[in-house]
């Protein structure tokens, strides 16, 4: 295979997005009232409530299977004093992310709502194993699960027209598209999600995680964030609910699973528990067709 | 006997352990036959597995296959020879995944056929 577009770098990718929305600012005011000790549950529920979308689905999340709480928990307030500030920060982060990507991809020959189911099982997918690690704070895995395939979109988006040639490669080769996407561009859609967190100034451990995802021989570069969404996005595939645009179950970094420390015997209760928090939360938390 | 997951587990299967919670309570004895209300008592508490008397999972696996026609079975197996050539599935993980996708397309033809 040889690089057919090597005028094209991580850089140009990311300055082409013309359309992306900078990053929300309520996340930047989420994050302010976190670093700052005198806050108080009902400043966050001010902020988030400028947002009703956000607050609509925030509430309905909590309320889900996806916490499995009896009561019914009715503010934002509330919600920060039963799950806690740095949870409902990363959930702020994940759904509004989740948003901005709602223009996007409808020209691709990725459907972008199977796109967002893959994303969507996968966080799911690595909170529950944030969960059997005994996690702080789980809902960080929850968000780089869901972004950690981000980098494609992006890709497919700015440069339409070299990621058909990597579809193309990828139909006459039967390869990994990441193979492909390497053969066309130098990189892959791993490198561009890491260079494109970073452009948003999200932390590097997330950042880091989602550019090594499909690192299966690189075990020297791994963090307990990237070793869950390895493996999250592998049974994700095995679990064939949405599309990636890889057709084929990546490759298993060897070590990653033993890094972690779990037992062989919670894979069948975790995907239970991915299924049906999946089911739980598919309908509101996909993004909706944009009207035309 | 064998320790099966809550959902392959029926009415009318014995307990062969005590059923203990996380806290260390004790939710239900070994000996208990188990009734539909205390299934749906199990899985409220958080339960996921349980062991049984006289039905392994390799036993449950066999029953699920046995629902199934050949041809079909076939045709699982190749559209996860498919999905998986690309990984190692020599690797303990890998295997296990292919074991439960496996398990779980059987069981959603078994129930398609059971209800319908
Ligand atoms: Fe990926
Ligand atoms: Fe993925």
């Amino acid at each position: 295979m040889k690089k057919k577009a090597d005028e094209i770098t991580i850089n140009k990718v990311i300055r082409r997005l013309k359309n992306m929305p900078s990053i929300p600012t309520v996340i930047t005011k989420v994050s302010e009232i976190l670093d700052d000790p005198r806050s108080c549950a009902a400043d966050f529920g001010r902020v988030i409530s400028g947002d009703q979308a956000l607050t609509a689905k925030l509430l309905r999340l909590v309320n889900s299977a996806f916490y499995g709480f009896p009561g019914k928990i009715d503010t934002v307030s509330r919600a920060v004093t039963i799950i806690g500030f740095r949870p409902l920060r990363e959930l702020v982060l994940g759904t509004s992310i989740l948003n901005m990507f709602k223009g996007l991809g409808d020209n691709a020959p990725l459907g972008v709502q199977d796109f967002w189911k893959h994303s969507m099982v996968c966080g799911i997918a690595s909170r529950v194993f944030g969960i059997y690690k005994r996690e702080e704070v789980p809902e960080r895995f929850f968000v780089a699960g869901l972004l950690h395939d981000i980098g494609r979109m992006a890709l497919l988006e700015s440069c339409p027209e070299q990621y058909n040639e990597v579809f193309a490669i990828v139909k006459e080769e039967s390869c990994l598209v990441t193979e492909a996407e390497t053969a066309v561009f130098g990189f892959t859609h791993a490198e561009v999600g890491k260079k494109l967190l970073l452009h948003w100034q999200l932390p590097s451990s997330l950042a880091n995680a989602v550019g090594f995802h499909h690192d299966a021989e690189r075990p020297g570069r791994s963090s307990s964030l990237a070793d869950v969404i390895h493996v999250a996005d592998i049974i994700t595939h095995a679990s064939s609910l949405g599309a990636s645009g890889e057709q084929f179950i990546p490759p298993l970094n060897p070590h990653a699973w033993g890094r972690l420390g779990l037992k062989m015997s919670i894979l069948e209760p975790a995907m239970e528990k991915i299924y049906e928090q999946f089911e739980s939360i598919a309908d509101f938390m996909l993004v909706e067709k944009q009207e035309d | 006997m064998g320790i099966l997951n809550i959902n392959d587990i029926e009415a009318g299967m014995v307990l062969k352990d005590d059923i203990i919670n996380f806290q260390g309570t004790l939710l239900l004895n070994a000996g208990a036959t188990l009734a539909e209300k205390h299934l749906n008592a199990l899985r409220a508490w958080g339960v996921t597995e349980a062991n049984v008397v006289d039905v392994s999972p390799a036993d449950l696996e066999e029953k699920n296959s046995d629902l199934v026609d050949e041809e079909t079975k076939g045709r699982i197996e190749r559209e996860l020879a498919y999905l998986f050539q690309k990984t190692n599935t020599e690797d303990p993980l890998i295997a296990e995944i292919y074991r439960l996708v496996r398990k779980r397309r059987l069981r959603s033809l078994c129930n398609e056929k059971e209800s319908g």
